[in-house]
């Protein structure tokens, strides 16, 4: 690895490790990247156990490439994996 | 710990009551949100949602016949160390591996065999349930 790339290499930790130390609401999450699947570590909860905060892992609209992230994190133990968007389509019906 | 017993009524707006279930494998903690169905025998989550938890999905404990609109399945059925809702849990408990429909984005199916356990309320006037 050359000297450049090891500095790219360095920042891009270093930016990710930013990101793991960084607690946010979980609602503010959802919020930010909208119809998108979010894998998140939970941190505190509500009052009724939900997830209240937690540090974003990965966000992407295809659900394969957050499941993709979660098989390489599989370090974190306490996570969740949510869809921002509708969770059924808009005017359907469900029916199991 | 939530020290609350009353619990907010989620989901109506889409037509559904919807939780989040706390899921513990040996090795994971998962929240995954669930459909309520006081009419579905047996929970049940996604292969998606087993793989998050680090359980195999191909290696069940058992297989049993399920009976669903589409018709008759051998369903694989697995064995969660621990699974808590509304502030209730039951350990070692049998979920069922199912796919729901790619258009529905949830983990999967609260059903009777955690919910037999306990007192439900469900108050839809004024939008709370109570597990007890």
């Amino acid at each position: 690895m050359n000297e450049k790339n090891e500095y790219v290499k360095c920042i891009q930790d270093a930016h990710k490790q930013d990101n793991e130390n960084q607690a946010d609401l979980v609602s503010e999450m959802m919020s930010r990247y909208p119809d998108e699947w979010v894998f998140f570590e939970v941190v505190t909860e509500d009052e009724y156990g939900a997830p209240h905060t937690g540090r974003l892992i990965a966000h992407d609209p295809d659900r394969e490439v957050v499941e993709n992230v979660v098989r390489e994190r599989r370090e974190l133990y306490d996570i969740a994996v949510w869809y921002s968007g509708e969770l059924v389509p808009d005017g359907e019906l469900v029916l199991l | 710990m939530n020290s609350v017993n009353r619990f907010p009524l989620v989901g109506l707006a889409q037509g559904m009551v919807l939780t989040v279930g706390d899921f513990y494998s040996s090795t994971q903690r998962l929240r995954a949100i669930l459909l309520l169905d006081t009419g579905s025998s047996i929970t049940t989550l996604t292969p998606t949602a087993m793989h998050r938890l680090g359980l195999d999905p191909q290696n069940p404990q058992e297989h049993r016949i399920t009976h669903v609109w589409g018709g008759v399945h051998q369903t694989p059925i697995l064995i969660m160390p621990r699974l808590r809702v509304f502030g209730q849990e039951r350990c070692n408990i049998e979920v069922a591996c199912g796919d729901l429909p790619p258009a529905i984005k949830l983990d999967g199916v609260l059903g009777l065999n955690f919910l037999q356990h306990f007192d439900l309320r469900i108050n839809f006037r004024d939008a709370y349930i109570e597990l007890c």
